[in-house]
């Protein structure tokens, strides 16, 4: 009888872990563009794991390499300025990440602070395309 | 005792006469067999044949098939088969390193027409559906992925068997599949391409029969 109950917190723990949604494909997509809405061409950008939830945490608690997770989840911008990801949907935090040492953060609409990192706060939507992201240089 | 004698001489003729026709009918029957049980083992290589989800996402490898088919020899019949390759991601835009290996492996049902066409040359012509299944072996952190896929495939094999009691023979076929189900749940524009998919398998092995 314990073995059965010891299998059955087993089996609910392995599956209380996982993460992602089966038979579910999310498409992350947006436009990288300069200030003068110029498409920026050939800009690496990651899609990353993180472990904040919403952009008034990111402005609490700042930007630092610790607060993402790397899943190796990138693209290259196209001439166009172009990216698209494509991931389960699932119950981690996703972030579009800039690399530093590009030299290039994300412009903030509502404040003067800018981060190489974008939270997407709505992250298990099927389709989250952002359409123009513009980017300026960081300090 | 005329009358003994000639009972049981009607009924002697008559038992081996009964006799001759069933082992006669028995003899035809075995060589005659129409029905046909046959099962193959291929080694088998995944081709992606447009340029969607499943050819853009993963680098295909080989693989291998097995076939089983029950019908009338060299006429029609149906068929089970099965198809499982390794595959790997390989581009950066899909699911990245928390998925490292990914199995594809797919279940079809056909019915088939077989000709002989040579000598030894048999070919078939198949139309079935399949149901297909890719697991994406994931972290613990995420756990596993699994997409679904199914549609309609369709087929041609050919046998060419290494004697006249046509028992043991080569078989080479190609299968396309075209995946047509809508199982995969995703952004509305990308529908068609993620379910939407063409593939072809290839397969070479031996086929074993009555």
């Amino acid at each position: 009888m314990k073995k059965i109950m010891l299998s059955i917190t087993l089996i609910l723990l392995v599956f209380g872990c996982t993460a992602v949604e089966n038979n579910t494909v999310i498409t992350v997509k947006g436009i990288l563009v300069d200030q003068e809405l110029n498409p920026i061409q050939d800009m690496r950008i990651e899609l990353v794991s993180s472990n904040i939830k919403s952009f008034e945490e990111l402005q609490n608690f700042g930007f630092n390499l610790s607060i993402i997770n790397r899943i190796d989840v990138f693209d290259i911008t196209n001439e166009r300025g172009e990216f698209k990801f494509f991931f389960p949907r699932s119950s981690l935090n996703l972030a579009l990440f800039i690399d530093l040492d590009q030299g290039l953060n994300f412009q903030s609409i509502e404040l003067d602070e800018n981060f190489p990192i974008l939270i997407v706060e709505d992250s298990n939507s099927l389709d989250l395309d952002f359409e123009d992201l513009i980017l300026i240089p960081s300090e | 005792m005329k009358n003994f004698t000639i009972s049981v001489f009607i009924i002697w003729y008559s038992f081996s006469y009964s006799q001759s026709i069933e082992k006669d009918s028995l003899t035809q029957r075995r060589i005659d067999n129409p029905l046909a049980v046959q099962v193959g083992f291929q080694g088998s290589i995944f081709t992606s044949l447009d340029d969607n989800f499943i050819s853009q996402a993963y680098s295909q490898d080989i693989g291998f098939n097995l076939a089983a088919r029950f019908g009338i020899k060299e006429f029609i019949g149906i068929g089970l088969n099965y198809n499982r390759y390794e595959f790997k991601l390989d581009d950066s835009r899909f699911f990245g390193s928390n998925f490292p290996t990914s199995r594809f492996h797919s279940f079809m049902i056909f019915a088939y027409y077989q000709q002989p066409i040579y000598k030894n040359l048999t070919a078939e012509l198949k139309f079935g559906l399949f149901d297909s299944t890719i697991k994406n072996r994931g972290t613990l952190k995420t756990g596993n992925l699994k997409y679904n896929l199914s549609g309609v495939v369709t087929g041609l094999n050919m046998v060419c068997y290494l004697s006249d009691k046509k028992v043991i023979g080569i078989s080479f076929g190609a299968n396309v599949h075209f995946s047509l189900s809508e199982t995969i749940e995703t952004a509305p524009a990308e529908q068609n391409f993620i379910n939407k998919n063409i593939f072809s398998t290839l397969n070479l092995g031996i086929v074993i029969g009555n």
